[in-house]
């Protein structure tokens, strides 16, 4: 050891089992005794070299586990029957071969970590795999997309595609329509008709790019070169809440992330006093204690330091800080207010320069909503504040816990994660706070919690806080169990077997609405040739909110209304004699619908056919087409009219 | 009320800012500065960042913040309140003392007379 390299390897646990290149290598005497590089072994090196037994399973085993993840899945899409879904979701009908390439993926990714020097684009390329694995999953094994809101975003986007504005009249959403724009322009642009592939593929996507900011988080809160890998993985297998389907939320994380790295990366900052020491500029022994007005106004009034970089980058960050903030804003209406808290915050307390970036948050946000969103909240002002809505838990949490057995199961394993992500990051705070004295991160978990108090967000704004707080409470709870295996080495592999443990769950609970958001390519077809043959302006009404309908002809087919009593709290199945009062011109019903009344809403199995006979019974409609549970039935029209 | 007309000079107003923060920061991130000194400009861009930002504010609070503000802490329906929002093809005064459309307005006084070239 040189005399300036007093650190440690942290690799004392892992000498034994045939890996001495992990080892302390001593200064041998060709080495000059006072340089500060680090020690380099060399092929001529003992202990060293293609000879060591295990330098060949280091070197190729994580690259192997990882090609045969990769292999695995074409083998769990082909042997994964998706007609059999039931209330316990993907979890029960996925095949062997699907479990078998999750275990392939964890341990490519744990194989690589574990190695005496891990590679970045290895680690990289298994978590790659590992999320197209887990969150991927469904994408893999499904044929197209799931998840009716998905659909009907890309309807948002095919109607400014067609008609080139936005519809008026159709849905509040396109108060904010940056994301269906920019995807019209991107499928315009591509020359393509429509996005099926863009649906499917976009959670893997979309959810590795969130990765690479948790990573460069991490980077910058934890230092270390494994644990900000262990914080990405942690991001991924507590991430159940599935914002990452094709929607304005997910760029909107996308934006709150690079923005949250910049603040907390390159330009992250302290306040120091004079002599440069961190914290509140420390008074004269003898002065009497200011004020706390007084110490928050010179805490204001005191800029941060200059974080060590040329000017023109800083520069260059703060253009490319403040135009992800002014792209947020038309984005989605609740991901600015979070940049905001979060933002807020850090500035408050002085942890990064550029506090401009704030009031450029706060300007941009308020002129969109108050002048390009005026019509929304003239009209619509219960959304915002929620007047007259239940409390964001009841909505968001007591009012969704219903179903069958499998159902509930997975419903009440929703409810356990956030819970636990909380309680590690929790536990990741003490740490921190133990080895930085800084409780500032887990602030910014906390700031998301102050929208509960404003507005339940149609029942969906606890997932909202738990999303929103997840970067942060990973990065958090992978330094709590940092702390952990540096006390006891033999706990890594227990670790491992729990992040298998952890990414089978995420399936589970990912997929645990599969047996009603499943789609198949025959339904989106069927779709689309129903709009195709319904003349403009005649409404086409889906049996349920599930399945693709919305996906075409938002604009030029209106959706139907559902009238006056005909709504329920638990089930949102029009029945047929609502149907009959509101005289849709087209019904349709898909697989998904059957299955979402038997497994979430307790009916008896081939309810949807009943109530297509009960129809056809009234003598208005007539069988248009029919495969299976997925059917159309078309008004039949007026002799007299 | 509100007069959508107005909705442009908030729109500048925004991008006014923009532009005078933006010029800040380059001048405070590229300025050679001595400790305890601020630059004379960058003191000038300060104080015109923040006069627009009043301005901005007033727009706003002009434009619907107010309505807005007010709705949500009296817990009001703001689209229950009549003629909220200026029609743009309403005349403002009613019609009675609108000009006629058909009939060109009379010129200015001391208005040169069309054709007079300049």
């Amino acid at each position: 050891m040189t005399s300036t390299d007093t650190r440690s390897s942290g690799d004392a646990g892992r000498a034994e089992g045939g890996e001495p290149a992990t080892a302390l290598v001593p200064a041998v005497g060709a080495e000059p005794a006072t340089t500060a590089l680090p020690v380099r072994r060399s092929a001529g090196l003992p202990g060293a070299g293609p000879q060591q037994p295990g330098r060949w399973r280091e070197r190729w085993l994580s690259p192997a586990l990882a090609l045969l993840a990769v292999a695995l899945l074409p083998l769990a899409a082909a042997t994964t029957n998706l007609y059999a879904l039931d209330g316990w979701g993907l979890g029960r009908v996925l095949s062997p071969a699907g479990w078998a390439a999750i275990v392939c993926a964890v341990a490519a990714c744990v194989m690589e970590l574990k190695a005496p020097r891990p590679r970045i684009p290895m680690l990289g390329a298994a978590t790659g795999v590992l999320i197209l694995c887990s969150t991927g999953m469904p994408s893999v094994v499904e044929p197209v997309a799931r998840f009716a809101t998905a659909w009907l975003i890309a309807g948002f986007s095919d109607a400014i595609a067609v008609t080139g504005h936005t519809p008026d009249g159709v849905d509040a959403r396109f108060y904010w329509p940056a994301f269906f724009a920019q995807w019209a322009f991107f499928r315009d642009a591509g020359g393509a008709s429509q996005l099926d592939t863009v649906l499917r593929w976009f959670p893997p996507a979309i959810v590795a790019v969130w990765t690479i900011g948790i990573y460069a988080l991490a980077r910058s809160m934890l230092g270390g070169t494994r644990a900000p890998w262990a914080a990405a993985w942690l991001f991924v297998g507590l991430n159940w809440i599935e914002q990452d389907y094709f929607s304005p939320q997910a760029t909107g994380i996308v934006l709150m992330l690079t923005v949250l790295t910049f603040a907390l990366g390159p330009l992250a900052t302290r306040r120091t006093d004079a002599a440069g020491v961190p914290g509140w500029p420390f008074p004269h022994p003898d002065a009497r204690r200011s004020s706390l007005l007084r110490r928050w106004l010179v805490a204001a009034l005191t800029p941060p330091n200059r974080p060590t970089l040329p000017p023109r980058q800083l520069l260059l960050i703060y253009f490319c800080a403040a135009l992800c903030l002014l792209a947020a804003a038309p984005e989605h209406q609740i991901t600015p207010f979070a940049i905001i808290g979060q933002l807020g915050l850090l500035a408050v307390v002085g942890r990064f320069r550029g506090r401009g970036l704030v009031v450029v948050a706060i300007v941009s946000s308020a002129v969109f909503i108050l002048i390009a969103g005026r019509e929304f909240w003239i009209n619509q002002l219960g959304l915002i504040i929620g007047s007259g809505d239940q409390g964001a838990l009841q909505a968001g949490v007591a009012n969704r816990l219903t179903g069958d057995f499998g159902q509930i199961a997975v419903k009440y394993l929703r409810v356990l994660m956030p819970a636990l992500t909380w309680l590690l990051g929790m536990a990741g705070a003490w740490v921190y706070w133990k080895r930085r004295r800084d409780l500032v991160p887990i602030g910014l978990a906390v700031v998301p919690m102050f929208f509960a108090a404003v507005q339940s967000y149609g029942g969906e704004l606890i997932l909202r806080i738990v999303l929103y707080g997840l970067p942060i409470l990973s990065i958090l709870g992978a330094d709590a169990l940092r702390a952990l295996v540096r006390r006891r080495r033999d706990l890594e592999w227990v670790l491992a077997a729990g992040m298998v443990v952890l990414f089978a769950l995420l399936v589970v609970i990912r997929g645990g609405n599969d047996s009603f958001q499943v789609v198949f390519p025959l339904e989106v077809a069927m779709y689309r040739q129903t709009v195709a043959d319904t003349p403009a302006g005649q409404s086409i009404v889906a049996l349920s909110g599930v399945g693709p309908s919305g996906v075409v002809g938002i604009d030029s087919h209106p959706r139907g209304d559902v009238p006056d009593g005909c709504q329920s709290d638990t089930d949102d199945v029009l029945p047929v004699d609502c149907l009959d009062v509101s005289a849709p011109d087209v019904v349709v019903s898909f697989l998904s619908v059957e299955k979402e009344g038997v497994y979430l809403n307790g009916k008896q199995p081939g309810w949807s056919l009943r109530t297509l006979q009960q129809l056809i019974a009234t003598g208005h409609y007539t069988l248009t087409y029919q495969d299976g549970f997925d059917w159309v039935a078309r008004k039949i029209p007026d002799p007299g009219a | 009320m509100i007069n959508p007309a107005h909705d442009g000079w908030v729109w500048g107003a925004g991008v006014l800012f923009l532009l005078l923060i933006g010029a800040r920061a380059y001048t405070v991130e590229t300025g050679q500065v001595r400790l305890g000194r601020t630059p004379a400009l960058a003191r000038m861009l300060t104080a015109g960042s923040v006069l627009v930002l009043v301005v901005l504010c007033g727009l706003l609070a002009m434009q619907g913040g107010t309505l807005l503000f007010s709705s949500i802490v009296h817990r009001t329906d703001p689209s229950k309140i009549p003629n909220v929002v200026l029609d743009p093809s309403q005349p403002v005064d009613g019609g009675d003392n609108a000009p006629d459309p058909a009939q060109p307005a009379a010129p200015a006084p001391g208005a040169p007379p069309p054709g007079a070239g300049t």
